[in-house]
């Protein structure tokens, strides 16, 4: 499904295509529906939810934090701060799961 | 061999939804330049000032200034809007490595998201069928094309997430009812209001009208509250919490519009404003500023041009309804109530509410064309026949329902997305590259007098989008020809139209005020003059 996203766009509009369609995969839909992953939801409300979620929150953390650092720093920072939370839950979900099965 | 049902429906999706998003970019195929009318410059000026400057914008810059400067009550100066829809564009400006076109790319996903949304509503509670088709239909509404053309474009998005909240409140309802309380639901859901409160508080209005009427519906037929009010109340912390933090000084804008002020208030209810809420469309009929096809029933939800055939989905609304209300179980409600907000936010100017209700007719298609699919798929059961004949004509319908779509709302979708290609309305490559060469070679808060771009005589969408992209305050009152200290002459319209006489017109203006000898840029039938200013 993302690959032929991707191809779309590339193959319609280029090289401009292919880096908006793959950036928009990569810093929205992965980080969100990593973070999700962890909720008690079924899996089409992840995927759906998440790319919802990160349209506000994705331009939220780097609006803000666009008035101290660069803009473009800003937006990999959200990037980052949404994976590191994704991360984050999910290896606590797992450690937590761990302990119950023990 | 067996097939995964999955698959087969998340390929459909996909096929449905990319043929969607081909549509909808018809406008941008071998055309990157800007499109959209009214505000539609304004909603790229603020993400591409970010991502040129590469610092966020609190406030309203210069160049806007005459439009929106003064329009937060709240803070001063500080931008109309919420940045996140603004703050998107930027992001993508940067990702696309392009200044317009990945920009464009991403208004016509925000725009278009309602496929995704409402197939997901639509499949989570009536199945593939309904959804698909129903999807598949909205890709041609006009309603919501028309709105993306015209530039409308966070209103738009706003919007989509209305399905989403009215998802997740049923699951909620549902689950809690249930006695198998899931929370997560309905603090989703405040997540879902607060991104629409920024995009567009137009699309919260519409879900929160959609969820009171839910509420009293579940509350009347369970005799109790359908909502634990602790977790009700952590669900609006949460919604404050957020709007506070992510969007401080527009919810304070909000607030103030809402509660301190009168700028959304509209006149007394007038006796003839009262018929409204017998008729549908009369009496909203010829508003200003909305073309009359807006309130013509098979011109929006049917074909542009008109004809018998564009009526074709109204049998199938009206069946829908019927199947809806002689249900009326939980599911069927959900969008019952959705119509029931739709049908009270378009009528409240006869309640003296706001003067603004008929861009409430934006969600439209939204409910209805959920609601035609499941008069459709309906009408099987209406004869007695057997299971195996049922199906038959089930898929016959199905087939019939394709072909009407693709032939009636389909090509006419196609024709107006696809005339804009070439529109006249659409800034061109000359402009783009004198409103660029401003940008970078006259001094950032010098004053741009345009003569000659279409529409500059009452500052149309055409200067609207040079202003934005030149980041240059243009002027066009002759009062201010005196105070300026560049004057912009554009010939390009007026020859890609081959309109002599409005050509011979920008020519006499310029040959007795200029020598074009002296112009600083000369190119592609455009010139930009320095002059004195006194």
């Amino acid at each position: 499904m993302v690959v032929v996203s991707v191809l779309f766009f590339t193959l319609l509009f280029g090289m401009v295509g292919f880096r908006f369609s793959a950036g928009l995969l990569i810093l929205y839909f992965i980080p969100f529906y990593l973070l999700l992953s962890s909720a008690a939801l079924g899996n089409s409300e992840k995927i759906v939810f998440g790319l919802f979620l990160s349209f506000v929150f994705i331009p939220s953390i780097a609006y803000w934090a666009g008035f101290v650092i660069p803009f473009r720093l800003a937006i990999g920072l959200a990037f980052i701060l949404v994976l590191a939370l994704a991360l984050f839950l999910r290896f606590r979900k797992q450690a937590v799961s761990k302990e119950m099965q023990a | 061999m067996k097939v995964n049902r999955n698959i087969v429906e998340i390929i459909v999706l996909l096929a449905v939804y990319l043929l969607g998003l081909y549509m909808w970019t018809l406008p941008l195929h071998n055309n990157p330049y800007p499109f959209g009318d009214v505000d539609a410059s304004s909603h790229f000026a603020i993400g591409d000032l970010m991502a040129g400057q590469d610092k966020s914008v609190l406030y309203v810059p210069f160049y806007l200034q005459s439009r929106y400067g003064g329009q937060n009550d709240f803070k001063e100066g500080a931008l109309w809007y919420a940045p996140q829809y603004w703050t998107n564009t930027g992001i993508v400006q940067l990702l696309g490595g392009d200044r317009t076109l990945p920009v464009f790319l991403l208004v016509a996903i925000f725009s278009s998201a309602i496929l995704l949304t409402s197939y997901f509503l639509a499949r989570q509670l009536f199945g593939f069928l309904p959804a698909i088709l129903s999807t598949f239909l909205l890709i041609f509404s006009a309603r919501d094309f028309m709105i993306y053309l015209w530039g409308q474009w966070p209103q738009s998005l706003s919007f989509a997430y209305t399905p989403l909240v009215l998802y997740a409140f049923y699951q909620y309802t549902a689950h809690y009812l249930d006695k198998k309380e899931k929370p997560i639901y309905l603090y989703l859901m405040a997540l879902f209001l607060a991104a629409q409160l920024f995009f567009h508080p137009q699309g919260l209005i519409a879900s929160a009208a959609a969820l009171i009427v839910y509420t009293i519906v579940l509350a009347v037929r369970h005799k109790r509250l359908p909502f634990s009010l602790k977790q009700a109340s952590l669900a609006g912390l949460l919604f404050l919490g957020v709007c506070i933090l992510l969007a401080p000084f527009n919810f304070g804008e909000f607030v103030v519009e809402l509660f301190f002020s009168d700028k959304g208030g509209g006149a007394p209810s007038e006796g003839s404003k009262f018929m409204r809420l017998f008729w549908w469309y009369q009496g909203i009929k010829n508003d200003p500023g909305i073309p009359s096809f807006y309130f013509t029933y098979n011109l929006t939800h049917g074909s542009l041009n008109g004809g018998l055939l564009s009526w074709w989905t109204l049998p199938l609304l009206l069946i829908g309804l019927f199947v809806l209300f002689s249900r009326r179980n939980e599911k069927d409600w959900v969008y019952l109530s959705w119509l029931a907000a739709f049908y009270f936010l378009t009528r409240l100017v006869v309640f003296g509410i706001g003067n603004r209700d008929i861009r409430m007719f934006a969600f439209e298609a939204h409910v209805f064309y959920p609601i035609i699919a499941i008069g459709l798929l309906a009408i099987p059961s209406f004869f007695p026949v057997g299971e195996k004949h049922k199906a038959y004509l089930k898929y016959g319908l199905v087939v019939l329902f394709l072909l009407l779509a693709v032939f009636v709302n389909g090509k006419s979708a196609w024709n107006t997305l696809e005339s804009q290609q070439q529109s006249v309305g659409r800034v061109n490559p000359s402009q783009y590259e004198a409103a660029v060469w401003i940008k970078d070679n006259i001094p950032m808060e010098s004053t741009i007098y345009d003569f000659g771009t279409l529409g500059f005589q009452n500052y149309a969408a055409k200067v609207k989008w040079l202003n934005v992209l030149s980041q240059h305050n243009f002027v066009l009152e002759d009062r201010y020809l005196n105070q300026t200290e560049y004057v912009l002459v554009d010939y390009t319209d007026a020859l890609n139209l081959g309109d002599t006489s409005y050509r011979d017109a920008i020519q006499q203006w310029e040959s007795q005020r200029f020598d074009p000898s002296q112009a600083i840029y000369n190119k592609n039938n455009i010139r930009v003059y320095r002059v004195v200013s006194t």
